[in-house]
Formats: C-alpha cells, sequence, structure tokens
C-alpha cells in the first residue's frame, strides 16, 4: 500500500480558517503595501477589512499552490485596482493632492549610527523616493512596492499579480528608470 | 574598460542578481558602484521609514478601529435555538392576543347588554312612574286635609240633601 503525502496546501488552508491568527500576521504588510499604494488611511483600512473577508470567504478556492501571503497580496492588488478605477477615487484624486506625505515617511527613517549630515541625505532621498512613487503608473507602483519594500521575489509578484515574469520585469525597469531619473542617476 | 552598465543590468543588480561580468565591471567603475549604492541606500532607507511609518500608522488605527469580526455560519443547534425562542414568542404572543380579544368580547356583549338592559329600565321606569303618578291624581282628586275632612263631609250632605228638596 503506497503512502500519499498530504496536499501542499493543507496547511496554509487550514491558516485561513483562523482569521484572527491571518489578520495578526499579515495585517501590517498589507497594510503598508495598500497605504503605500492609494495614500488613503481610510481607504486602506477599509480595503483591508474587505481583503480578510474575501479571504475568509472564498478560502475553499485557494488551492495552496502560492503561499497565503502571495495570496492575500493579490486580493489586495486586485482590492486597490478597483478603488483606483472608481469614479469617487478619481474626483477626489482630481479635487485633492492625496500623493503621499513624504516628509511624514522620512520622519520615521531612524538615524541609526549615522552622522546628522549623512542622516539628513538618507531623509531627503526617502522623500526623493516617495514622491517618485506618485508619478508611477499602478501597477509600476505596486510591483516596485512588492519587490523593494515587501521584498517579494519575481515569481511571488507573478503570481500576486497575475502577470507573466516579463511583463512584471518590464514594469519595474520602468519604475526604477523614473525613480534613477529623480535620484539624479544617469540612465 | 567596457561601457557602463545598463539600466536592466543595475535593475538586477538591485534585486540582488549579480554575475561575474557585472562585478569586475564594477570593481573597475566607481561611476557605475557609486550610483548603484546611492539608488541602493536610497530604496533601503524608504523601505526601512515605510515600514516604521506604516507600523506607526496601523498602531495609531488599531487602537479607534474594532477588530475584524466575520459572521459565523450557524449551526444545526443555533438553528434549533432561534426555532425554539420563535416558538415561545409565538406562544407569548398568541396568548397575549386572545387575553386581550376576550375582554373585548365580554365588552361587546355588555354593549349589547345594557341596550336591553336600558330598554327594560325604561319600561320599569315608565310603568313605575305611570303608578306614581296615577297615584298622584288619585291623592290629587281624592285627598282632602284632614282638617278639611268634615267640611267636605258636610258639604256633600247638604248638597244632598238641597238636591233631595228639589
Amino acid at each position: 500500500m503506497e503512502l500519499t503525502a498530504p496536499p501542499a496546501g493543507g496547511r496554509a488552508i487550514s491558516e485561513l480558517e483562523d482569521v484572527n491568527a491571518l489578520v495578526q500576521q499579515y495585517k501590517a504588510r498589507l497594510f503598508r503595501f495598500v497605504l503605500l499604494s492609494i495614500s488613503d488611511r481610510d481607504a486602506a483600512e477599509t480595503i483591508i477589512q474587505d481583503c480578510f473577508l474575501k479571504a475568509h470567504r472564498t478560502r475553499a478556492q485557494f488551492r495552496g499552490e502560492c503561499s497565503v501571503s502571495t495570496w492575500l497580496m493579490r486580493i489586495a492588488f486586485n482590492l486597490i485596482r478597483d478603488h483606483t478605477k472608481s469614479q469617487k477615487f478619481k474626483f477626489w484624486k482630481a479635487a485633492t493632492d492625496s500623493s503621499i506625505d513624504a516628509t511624514e515617511i522620512s520622519q520615521h527613517l531612524p538615524s541609526g549610527a549615522s552622522s546628522p549630515e549623512d542622516h539628513l541625505l538618507a531623509k531627503e532621498r526617502v522623500e526623493t523616493v516617495a514622491r517618485s512613487l506618485k508619478a508611477l503608473s499602478e501597477k509600476q507602483r505596486s510591483i516596485f512596492l512588492m519587490r523593494f519594500v515587501e521584498e517579494m521575489d519575481l515569481p511571488e509578484i507573478a503570481a500576486a499579480t497575475g502577470m507573466p515574469i516579463p511583463t512584471v520585469k518590464t514594469h519595474l525597469y520602468r519604475a526604477m528608470g523614473a525613480i534613477r531619473t529623480r535620484l539624479g542617476g544617469r540612465l | 574598460m567596457s561601457a557602463h552598465i545598463t539600466h536592466e543590468e543595475m535593475t538586477e543588480l538591485l534585486m540582488g542578481n549579480r554575475t561575474s561580468t557585472l562585478d569586475s565591471h564594477l570593481q573597475a567603475c566607481a561611476e557605475c558602484r557609486e550610483e548603484l549604492d546611492r539608488v541602493k541606500s536610497s530604496i533601503g532607507s524608504f523601505r526601512t521609514a515605510s515600514h516604521a511609518w506604516s507600523e506607526s500608522v496601523a498602531g495609531e488605527t488599531a487602537e479607534t478601529q474594532p477588530v475584524i469580526s466575520l459572521p459565523r455560519a450557524r449551526s444545526y443547534a443555533s438553528w434549533w435555538r432561534l426555532a425554539a425562542v420563535a416558538a415561545v414568542l409565538l406562544i407569548v404572543f398568541a396568548a397575549a392576543y386572545r387575553m386581550e380579544r376576550k375582554p373585548a368580547i365580554d365588552s361587546t356583549a355588555k354593549v349589547t347588554t345594557p341596550g336591553a338592559v336600558i330598554v327594560q329600565s325604561s319600561q320599569d321606569q315608565i310603568a313605575q312612574d305611570n303608578e306614581l303618578l296615577a297615584q298622584v291624581n288619585s291623592e290629587i282628586a281624592e285627598s282632602v286635609p284632614s282638617p278639611m275632612q268634615p267640611l267636605q263631609i258636610s258639604t256633600t250632605s247638604s248638597t244632598s240633601s238641597s238636591q233631595s228638596t228639589k
């Protein structure tokens, strides 16, 4: 009699059952990604709530082909896309400057052992990167954030966005091109 | 020295995809090395700052936002409990309705009965009134104050005598 291996996603599927543990483990990461993507705290909170609710309701569809984290990022990515397409978002974006508060982010940069001059320079660069995100397209921004803030690898990003890896790379190159230009680099 | 590394190669280096060719170029080219270090440190600082910032914001919102509560699927036991509560409520309401309706029925009976009572009592009253009236009439017609009684007798007798003489 042959022993059959348990399904690869068995542990991950059971992980989806305990929604409180799921929130505890992944909320900070998802919140950061959504907040940096849409620059609106209230909307980010709503999207995070919707993300966990959707994950819980559709947990039966999760086949364990990717990690729970990647699956949640995919749900969040789709919710962000729906949100940014909505007329309400377009109206408020046109009516107000809803860009990320670059100064607010840079103030959270720890000084560490660097000199005051180096710390000031680092803060300025953080602000430059934060402002550069505004110039990116929605896909470029999401892929940049997934790769360089959430440190996901390319196959994970491809799974989360539903794009092939070459397309992910193309978006990443363009995003990096815009950011390097603002940082004063040569292309 | 070969030409500077391309933008795509720089992005690959930023993602940690190093090759021996690129490494040897970086060792030889200070400009590319400096560029790579600047972009790398900028993105690294942005990552560190955004992590700290988002944790701070998440901490603020966690104090005001409620914990996510999911709608639970009802078990069979809970459905039975719900049915039992509904049955009890139905019985209570039915009893209350019946209690409320019973006095109404009585009151309707009283509504019809007083009509008959009123009719009956009015007939009695008429009969009593008639009796009283008859009594009064008879008293008016017949009764004479006691001091006048002899006079009335004498008057009556004289009248009768005078008639008899005629």
